[in-house]
């Protein structure tokens, strides 16, 4: 029997200086499934960087497991084989980013996995075709935007093809344009089959995703998809979060004692589903 | 009423004379009285950050004007003063921690002032109550043992500390959470309720829709907007145009108001607009 | 930043340019051993005429060697005056109490004959080499040492990733810089205790920031499954040329024939 998803079971981590930046976790247990878009949202400080961590082995659980695909990430043989597997895209674009030329960061990845030169250089061109950085392939990063340098992050990942792409607050250090182009990026990578694990403290983030995990201090307040999360506001509130702008509405028409379809995701579609009822 | 900050034909050229020379302002005009808040918008690259150096003597134009605080700073003696009143918190300010202590960082400034130490004592103090950090628990505290959010508060509280006649601040809630974010726009707010002269740098309109009494929009260079925010609302022309995000339920109300549905678009609340949207609702039932 | 600092790469389209970077780090390389070890006029003259003719072609001018002879004008006065004097021999002229001899002279000039060597020869290869080829160059040449169980191409990534970062640490120290005028940190104070403080001011806080980006890169690497392989696509790049090796085989005959010439006689 193949077992295929990310699991955590029972995982908790301490940190021994009680540096307020590296946060604990709990007794946290959750599974993801291939396919699926699952975001993770908490304030600063709740986990939520320990948690992204954890799934490519990066830190290791100070009790309990991490699986991948069946794989323990606590076994240093399998980690090579892990990383393959689940990709992680992080916070700072400028700090991801190594090399002194576009291609070279695409490359690295693929040079690290012992493809042969041919191999490497088509996948460099797939690679920065999906993210539309063909024209900067030649070019330093330092000339790039923080939204194009998150891209080629991206694009590095991608080339290396994994089965599971996660990423760690990817948008906060971007202007609204690139973000939102980012997060146009991961809605077309998810339809055509890729798990996404996004982390963010911005719930606007988050909407797209199929299944939202809320952390608070170290372990799992609340979970469920969107708009059941969004509309327990109160909760939210009293861990500091907030949900996004469009869900407070509808909680408010809700109250109102306006049935809301809980599959409303942007403005357009409530806009559209008022005028149908006018 | 002499406005505090004045700005008349503002040219500012990069590196002049070199093949690298780049006209990063071209002809900005404006004015603020003490007391408001202004908020400068803009995609990267518009010259939003280049724009508030010219605030506090950081750069001098080109061509054209700038005068702060009564300070001309085409001259260079009351440019090189102008840093004692006018106060500017770049992106990321935790970057710039020096200090051994959470105290001694916040001390730089109100020293270089040349303040006696009671009064940088108490400067100190007030300021990171003002950030939400308690003077007992972490003035001895080395900054860099502390969170992302944390030192971007002691940060912006070494600023605060002198107590400047101006502040601005240059995307200073970028990377912060929802708490974070809240903490700042106090700041600010409490800045704005004792008249004290304000400017913002974001690309986040909502940020402060509440809060600004005018909105500056930037756009390669060139100040493509100047006015008061009910003002901006108005001309969806332009907030399209340089992307200027409204909250959801004002894009909702506006959308609603295309259709032909009458909407009071005056609703200052996410409550109030979905009153709004109920009585529409409730209308046609 | 403004003006071009010497030693800092240009681009450009000479025929230096275009030269394999393993080319021009062997040939440099040969140029500074055979003046380390034999400082003979002979190998140094046609040294010195090579060097000349490499800075002509890739756009150094008389000009523009003058203006960097200048910086180092200190450097080449003392020692050339130091051997002048130390030397034992013959005396030419007195000074007080300091004979200045031929052999001094001899000495004196022989030495300042290999530093304008060492110096314009290296000043060629940065000139034309970019940070990026060169490290290439470097990788494609220490290969083989892999073999050995070297770590060379942990090397290689530590110097590639200096050479991307260097232009970022440079414009975060002129943020910091303003930053910390705009708090009153003097850049310019009379008193030197002042002017340190405040550069202090920006090596703390960029010294923090490298070491937090560090720890980050790092992150990035594992997560991409770093393993020290060879930079195959960068090597790839690299090709020697017919003009390459004639010019690594002048070089040596070049340098051969100086050293047998200088050991006949």
């Amino acid at each position: 029997m193949d077992i295929e998803g990310i699991e955590l079971l029972d995982v908790s981590k301490k940190y021994k200086n009680a540096r307020a930046a590296n946060a604990a976790l709990s007794n946290v247990n959750l599974t993801i499934l291939p396919g699926q878009y699952v975001g993770i949202t908490g304030v600063n400080g709740s986990g939520k960087s320990t948690l992204v961590r954890l799934l490519n082995g990066l830190i290791q659980p100070g009790r309990g497991k991490v699986y991948v695909d069946g794989l323990d990430t606590s076994n240093p043989g399998h980690l090579p084989l892990i990383r393959r597997l689940v990709g992680v895209v992080f916070q700072n674009p400028d700090n991801q980013l190594l090399s002194p030329l576009v291609e070279e960061e695409i490359a690295f990845g693929l040079e690290n996995l012992d493809l042969p030169l041919q191999e490497i250089s088509r996948r460099i061109e797939w690679a920065l075709q999906l993210v539309g950085l063909e024209a900067m392939k030649h070019h330093s990063p330092n000339l790039l935007s923080g939204g194009q340098k998150q891209k080629v992050a991206l694009a590095a990942v991608l080339a290396m093809k994994p089965k599971y792409l996660v990423l760690d607050e990817p948008t906060s250090m971007l202007d609204t344009i690139s973000r939102k182009e980012l997060l146009d990026q991961l809605k077309t990578l998810h339809g055509e089959g890729m798990t996404i694990i996004l982390s963010s403290h911005n719930p606007e983030d988050l909407v797209q995703a199929d299944r939202i995990i809320v952390i608070d201090q170290g372990s799992i307040h609340l979970q469920g998809a969107p708009w059941e999360v969004y509309r327990q506001e109160a909760e939210l509130a009293a861990i500091g979060l907030e949900p996004p702008g469009l869900y407070m509405l509808l909680s408010h028409l809700t109250r109102n004692e306006y049935s809301i379809d809980g599959g409303i995701k942007t403005t357009a579609e409530l806009v559209q589903y008022i005028c149908s009822r006018l | 009423m002499l406005p505090i900050i004045n700005v008349t034909g503002l040219h500012y050229t990069y590196l002049p004379g070199t093949p690298y020379e780049r006209e990063a302002l071209k002809d900005i005009n404006f004015s603020l009285q003490r007391g408001e808040l202004l908020g400068v918008f803009g995609p990267n690259g518009s010259g939003k950050s280049t724009l508030v150096q010219h605030l506090n003597g950081l750069l001098y134009p080109t061509r054209g004007s700038v005068t702060v605080c009564a300070a001309d700073t085409s001259d260079r003696q009351q440019r090189r003063e102008l840093w004692k009143k006018v106060s500017l918190v770049f992106q990321y300010p935790e970057q710039q921690i020096f200090g051994t202590t959470v105290w001694e960082e916040i001390a730089y400034g109100p020293k270089n002032l040349g303040l006696d130490d009671a009064e940088i004592n108490d400067r100190v103090k007030k300021a990171m109550q003002q950030v939400g950090l308690l003077p007992e628990d972490s003035a001895g505290i080395p900054p860099y043992s502390l969170s992302g959010g944390m030192k971007r508060r002691v940060a912006i509280a070494g600023l605060l500390a002198m107590d400047p006649e101006i502040l601005i601040l240059d995307e200073p809630m970028a990377g912060l959470d929802p708490a974070g974010r809240s903490l700042i726009l106090d700041i600010i707010k409490h800045r704005h309720d004792n008249s004290q002269t304000t400017v913002m740098i974001s690309h986040n309109l909502q940020d402060i829709m509440a809060l600004a009494d005018k909105v500056a929009i930037l756009h390669q260079g060139s100040l493509v907007f100047f006015g008061a925010v009910s003002q901006l609302l108005k001309d969806k022309e332009i907030l399209s145009r340089y992307h200027l995000e409204l909250p959801d339920y004002l894009q909702v109300i506006y959308s609603l108001q295309q259709q032909g549905y009458m909407l009071n678009s005056a609703a200052r609340s996410i409550a109030e607009a979905a009153k709004e949207m109920a009585r529409l609702l409730g209308s046609k039932l | 930043m403004v003006g071009i600092k010497l030693g800092q790469y240009v681009q450009g389209d000479s025929l230096l340019h275009s030269l394999d970077p393993r080319t021009k780090i062997i040939c440099c390389a040969l140029m500074v051993l055979g003046v380390l070890i034999n400082p003979d006029w002979h190998l140094l003259i046609f040294y010195l005429l090579t060097t000349a003719l490499a800075m002509k072609i890739s756009g150094m001018d008389w000009h523009f060697a003058s203006r960097s002879l200048r910086s180092i004008r200190y450097l080449l006065l003392i020692t050339f005056a130091f051997q002048a004097v130390l030397t034992p021999g013959n005396p030419v002229f007195e000074l007080g109490l300091l004979s200045v001899t031929r052999e001094g002279l001899r000495l004196g000039s022989i030495n300042l004959a290999r530093l304008l060597i060492l110096y314009f020869v290296s000043m060629v290869l940065l000139r034309t080499t970019s940070p990026f080829k060169l490290s290439a160059g470097i990788e494609a040449l220490f290969l083989p040492l892999s073999k050995l169980k070297i770590p060379i191409h942990d090397f290689i990534t530590i110097l590639s990733i200096s050479f991307r970062f260097i232009p970022t640490l440079i414009d975060q120290a002129v943020v910091i810089k303003n930053a910390q005028q705009s708090r009153g940190a003097q850049f310019d104070a009379p008193k030197l205790g002042i002017r340190l403080k405040s550069y202090l001011a920006i090596l703390i806080p960029l010294f923090e920031t490298s070491l937090s980006r560090a720890g980050d890169i790092g992150e990035a690497m594992d997560s991409r499954c770093y393993t020290g392989r060879p930079n195959q696509l960068r090597i790839s790049r690299l090709h020697m040329k017919p003009l390459d090796l004639a010019i690594i085989v002048f070089l040596l005959l070049g340098s051969a024939l100086g050293t047998f010439i200088s050991l006949m006689g």
